[in-house]
């Protein structure tokens, strides 16, 4: 057994003279081998991270509860808005000298000192960042450590205040102490799902690599092994003799995994995967993952290449004479997909949108089995649609019946194609709907641009602040109130928008107004001549104001030419509210004021937000909606588009070395054919059309059984989310073109070949 | 009788070192079956690939019906050779993912002949050298000398001038070899087609019109001189 | 094979003794079997009898006379004409053909020639059979053949031969 071994080690790195092929497929294994291990590392640390989060998000629960001896810690928390993303922070003052510190602080900031993660100091320097760093003032005392935080890129930032300005405060806790016990980590069903549809997403190609590469230029290496077979070596013998070689690819691909996931760790730190970023140190993987991963990787490699031999085995003379191959085994190949399809199928009768966990679980694995069926069930495909095929001008018979063959490396590199273009089409839809489903008003702007919204309990302290500054042109106030309509049982309220015209224009394209007038946007809840009556809201239920009554002349909005603060409400001028019984909204109503500027927008918001600072969190401003965050949803978009396109035409290039190889090592087989042909006058531009057919054909097999299992998999996902359709023609066009360049650089690499050979040299018998 | 269809005169050629041909001179004869004889690496192959515009001398002249060979471009000598000529040579030359049949068709297919046309003529040359069972299989099923009457028919059945054949039975036992050189020279004589039969083996050799022996590189064909 | 032709063919370097062109006979070609002195002597009257050789005066010394003996212009010409007709091809002929080749390296003619001139005549009897077999029925078949792969036994002895040409040259050639 040793001594098989041994011999299966000789011909891997033998003897020093090293075939390029034997070379080629050993690198290719270890470096797929590799790549599956230094992903599946971290993705074992999974369990690791989880726990250490969910350990700190438990200590860092504020606990309420009066504690004797303790002077409890003045909290507030404060929303700055910046566009779609806020910041949040935390307003805090001690009571007297045993204040509980917050985890994550080595003391409590004093009043105009801020303390932030390193997440929030990169968003300071952000466009949107800097106004909300412009809110908080002060001055940065130091940094929240990793107590404090849930991720490495949490944006958290204490903010210092006299304790006299919080203890009043409604919104304020008091905190006597911080940390529960730690409740589990990741045990979210749906999130196992994803992450594992995700899994089998990024792992199946490289998965198909390894065993492909495993089987690279395997040809010579299977005729090498028949003849020894012939010669009376047993199947076990060839077996080991096969596996020791590419264990060797195994066992140096796990040392290049390790060794890469232990080089790369420290550099995780700075990466942000779909906006999150974690804690280098976390990532420790499962020791029960690891013992699997280094034995079911070098196993899977091991196993794809002795599993490549079944035909050297059980019939070598049909190797070394070019024979038919055997039928393989199809019922498995079945079995998967047609589970994969029945779950995914089965999701089409649950309600659009309604669809529970069970639901996202169903469609993960229905997604993965049925990539992971279609891959299986390719090679056969392929077989059969070659087997099809039949005419054409000679150069494609050539292709065809070559194909017809030899088509298990094709369809090894059709499979790899098939899953991860398929993986993209879905990941990409899905992130490219998400980003769809944005409410579609607030796209409408006004004439004059808003820069800021403020409002707040000192929103009138606000005003003479924002008139003050340069930047902004002028400030318009609106007041928003709820009015109740129709009978009692049957009420319904509407949003009463109030303000001048010039206010009114801010919100909704008005035209002409004059005082007295009352617009009603899209559809609302009240139509003219309704009588209402203002309402406001308290702990003990509503206090109705005055009447009003809706004129009978509205004039109608439609909703797209109006904020999304204005639809479905009433705009009123004052004059309105005058004529028509002379009710004026009650003091409760919300009132905000809109900064418009002519200038620069994003500056104006900046100075703005700036001059605001000194009322703290007693006054918000919040920019208009699609002032800054256009930019971020677009580059998360194209991070990922990134990912998916990388791997694809990572796994594009696996292929097209693969097709090379192959196409090397027919025509060095056909060196005597090949002369002969061209001794008989038949041209080289045939023989070079049959190698771009032979390439062609199964990568074109590939890409359209791709962009279909994609579409197959992608369209119950959406219906499960509710998203629309779409899909990124950008990608496929991009992984198509790159399938054609492909193709043609693997032909016009055999080229020289391909002349060396026709050469009279290919004639002279060896 | 006719002058000579193929002429070749003082063709020189030089590997690196080695000097293949150094003075050859012979002629072919429409419809002959000529044997080019001589001990192995005496420059055989060599004089058989120039005479068939397969390789150009280093100097020398070499004339088919009258047309200059060595001063046409590859091109056209590609295109000549595919029209004019037929080869057999000594194995491996049928291509290995094409029926036998195909194979046959083949130099019809790539003349612009349609594949039903091609087939039907192929399978007519099969049946002539005696294989026509063997249409369907591929060359990597049948036996050397099964395979070797592929290359026959696939040589023939272009309808060409010449057919060289370049030790068409050395991988052959006497008696697959006497089959196949039958039927070589038999379709090649029906078909008025020359032939120039590279072989050190006289029985072989015996199957021809006239021989001329290749020595060191040089060669000498009486029906010059004269 | 023709010893008179051969004696006449070892006088043409220069004039020999008798006993030399026994002695030279025996060396080259006796394979055992030794020229009798009668037989030289016999076959050099012959020759001098039809002019082919000529004596070339006595050499005194110890032991009996000796004549010397060379070859004449019509005795040239014979062994020309001779080395230069190919031998019926006959089964057994290699005494007669390896004959020939030495001759032709004794006396620096070709002995490529000698071989080539050969191989036609025994191609041509080839052909024939050849032709004879592919028209007759199988026996026919069977004797030609028979025929045909010993002609082809001859052949190859002689390509063989002629491969070995220059060391056969250095072992005859003192
Ligand atoms: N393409 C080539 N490159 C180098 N040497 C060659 C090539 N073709 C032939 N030769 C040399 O030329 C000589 C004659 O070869 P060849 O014509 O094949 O002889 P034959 O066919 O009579 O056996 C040999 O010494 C051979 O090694
Ligand atoms: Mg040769």
């Amino acid at each position: 057994m040793i001594r098989d071994l041994l011999l299966g080690l000789r011909l891997a790195v033998g003897g020093g003279r090293m075939s390029g092929q034997a070379l080629l497929r050993l690198c290719m294994t270890t470096l797929g081998v590799g790549l599956a291990v230094a992903i599946l590392l971290p993705a074992a640390s999974a369990t690791t991270i989880a726990n250490e989060q969910s350990a700190r998000s438990a200590g860092q629960t504020p606990l309420t509860e009066p504690v004797s001896g303790v002077d409890p810690l003045y909290q507030l928390d404060w929303f700055i808005e910046t566009g779609d993303r806020y910041l949040q922070a935390v307003v805090v003052a001690p009571s007297g000298p045993d204040t509980p510190i917050p985890p994550g602080l080595d003391r409590i900031p004093s009043p105009g000192e801020v303390v932030a993660s390193p997440g929030a100091l990169d968003f300071f320097d952000t466009p949107e960042g800097s106004t909300a760093r412009a809110r908080i003032g002060g001055e940065v005392v130091g940094e929240v450590t990793k107590p404090g935080l849930g991720m490495a890129n949490d944006q958290v930032v204490f903010v210092g205040a006299e304790p006299e300005r919080l203890a009043g405060e409604e919104r304020v806790q008091e905190v006597y102490s911080f940390g529960v016990p730690p409740s589990g980590g990741l045990r979210d069903v749906t999130m196992v799902a994803l992450v594992s549809t995700v899994a089998v997403i990024l792992l199946l190609p490289l998965l198909i690599f390894v065993t492909s590469a495993s089987r690279m230029g395997a040809a010579q290496r299977e005729r090498r092994l028949a003849a020894l077979r012939l010669l009376g070596v047993s199947a076990r013998q060839v077996r080991r003799i096969a596996a020791a070689e590419s264990l060797v690819g195994a066992l140096a691909g796990l040392a290049l995994g390790g060794g890469l996931f232990v080089a790369l760790r420290p550099l995780i730190a700075d990466l942000d995967l779909f906006g999150v970023r974690f804690f280098a140190e976390d990532f420790v993987p499962a020791w029960p993952l690891v013992a699997l991963i280094v034995l079911v990787v070098p196993g899977l490699a091991v196993g794809a290449a002795i599993f490549g031999l079944r035909r050297t085995i059980v019939e070598p003379l049909g190797v070394v004479r070019h024979g038919k191959p055997t039928r393989r085994r199809m019922w498995w190949r079945w079995a998967i997909t047609g589970v994969g399809a029945l779950l995914l199928g089965s999701t089409l009768f649950t309600e659009e949108r309604s669809g529970g966990p069970e639901v996202g679980v169903a469609l993960a694995a229905g997604s993965a089995l049925l990539l992971i069926g279609v891959a299986a069930l390719l090679p056969w495909a392929v077989e059969k649609t070659v087997a099809r095929l039949r005419g054409g001008s000679p150069s494609w018979q050539f292709a065809v019946r070559r194909l017809q063959l030899e088509s298990g490396t094709a369809s090894r590199v059709v499979s790899g194609l098939v899953v991860v273009l398929a993986g993209s089409i879905l990941i990409q839809t899905l992130v490219g709907a998400i980003g769809l489903t944005e409410p579609p008003g607030g796209t409408w702007r006004s004439q004059t641009p808003v820069v800021a919204e403020v409002s707040g309990e000192r929103a009138d302290e606000a005003l003479p602040l924002l008139e003050a500054e340069p930047d902004v042109a002028a400030v318009h106030e609106i007041t928003m109130s709820p009015l109740n309509v129709g009978a009692y049982q049957s009420s319904a309220t509407v949003g009463l928008v109030t303000g001048d015209c010039a206010a009114l224009a801010t919100q909704a394209e008005v035209g002409d107004c004059a005082d007295g007038d009352v617009f009603a946007v899209g559809t609302s809840a009240a139509t003219g001549g309704d009588t209402g009556r203002f309402v406001s809201y308290s702990d003990s239920g509503p206090v109705f104001g005055p009447e009003w009554t809706v004129p009978d002349e509205l004039r109608h909005i439609p909703a797209e030419s109006a904020s999304s603060l204005a639809s479905s409400t009433l705009l009123v001028t004052p004059g309105a509210l005058e004529t028509l019984g002379g009710a004026t909204p009650p003091e409760a109503s919300e009132r905000a004021y809109f900064a418009t500027t002519t200038g620069d927008p994003k500056a104006a918001f900046v100075s703005a937000a700036t001059a605001l600072s000194p009322l703290g969190w007693e006054a918000d401003i919040r920019p208009p909606m699609g002032l800054f965050d256009s930019v971020r949803i677009d580059e998360s978009t194209a991070a990922m588009r990134g990912i998916m396109l990388t791997a694809s035409l990572f796994v594009l290039a696996v292929a097209a070395l693969s097709l090379l190889l192959l196409s090397v090592e027919q025509t060095t087989e056909r060196r005597r054919p090949l002369a002969a042909l061209s001794a008989a006058g038949v041209p080289l531009p045939v023989l070079a059309r049959a190698s771009l057919w032979q390439n062609a054909i199964p990568v074109t097999v590939g890409v359209v059984l791709a962009v279909a299992a994609g579409i197959g998999i992608t369209l119950p996902t959406l219906r499960y989310g509710g998203l629309e359709f779409s899909v990124d023609a950008g990608l496929i066009g991009v992984v198509c073109g790159a399938a054609v360049l492909a193709v043609l650089a693997a032909t016009a690499v055999t080229l020289p070949l391909l002349r060396q050979v026709t050469r009279l040299d290919g004639l002279r018998a060896e | 009788m006719t002058g000579p269809l193929l002429v070749g005169r003082d063709l020189h050629k030089t590997f690196g070192a080695t000097q293949a041909l150094r003075g050859a001179d012979v002629s072919v004869r429409a419809g002959e079956v000529l044997a080019v004889m001589g001990p192995s690496g005496s420059g055989k192959s060599t004089l058989l690939h120039c005479l068939a515009g397969i390789v150009t001398p280093d100097s020398g002249s070499i004339e088919y019906q009258g047309r200059d060979l060595v001063a046409m471009s590859d091109a056209e000598r590609s295109a000549l050779r595919r029209t004019d000529f037929g080869f057999v040579f000594q194995f491996g030359q049928l291509v290995p993912e094409l029926t036998c049949l195909e194979n046959v068709a083949l130099p019809l297919r790539l003349g612009g002949v349609k594949r039903k046309v091609a087939e039907a003529k192929a399978r007519q040359w099969l049946e002539r050298v005696e294989v026509g069972e063997l249409g369907a299989r591929r060359p990597g099923d049948v036996s050397g000398g099964q395979g070797q009457r592929v290359a026959v028919a696939r040589a023939l059945v272009g309808d060409p001038q010449v057919v060289f054949a370049d030790e068409p039975t050395g991988a052959l036992d006497s008696l697959n070899g006497e089959t196949v050189m039958q039927l070589l020279t038999e379709a090649a004589r029906s078909a008025n087609a020359a032939v120039v039969l590279v072989t050190h083996e006289a029985r072989v050799a015996a199957h021809s019109d006239r021989e001329i022996v290749v020595r060191d590189g040089t060669a000498t064909d009486r029906e010059l001189v004269s | 094979m023709s010893v008179s032709r051969t004696l006449l063919a070892l006088l043409e370097p220069g004039p020999r003794h008798g006993y030399d062109l026994k002695r030279a006979y025996d060396e080259q070609f006796a394979q055992g079997r030794q020229l009798a002195y009668g037989q030289v002597y016999s076959t050099l009257s012959r020759l001098l009898r039809n002019g082919l050789v000529e004596e070339a005066g006595v050499e005194h010394g110890a032991g009996p006379d000796r004549k010397r003996y060379t070859i004449t212009d019509a005795g040239v010409t014979d062994v020309e004409t001779w080395l230069g007709t190919a031998e019926n091809p006959e089964p057994y002929l290699q005494n007669t053909l390896y004959t020939k080749v030495v001759l032709a390296l004794l006396s620096g003619r070709s002995a490529t020639e000698v071989l080539d001139t050969q191989r036609s005549a025994h191609l041509k009897v080839m052909r024939e059979l050849t032709r004879r077999k592919t028209g007759g029925d199988l026996a026919d078949q069977l004797i030609c053949d028979h025929a045909l792969f010993h002609l082809e036994a001859d052949l190859r002895w002689l390509e063989l031969t002629a491969a070995r040409l220059d060391a056969l040259a250095e072992v005859v050639r003192p």
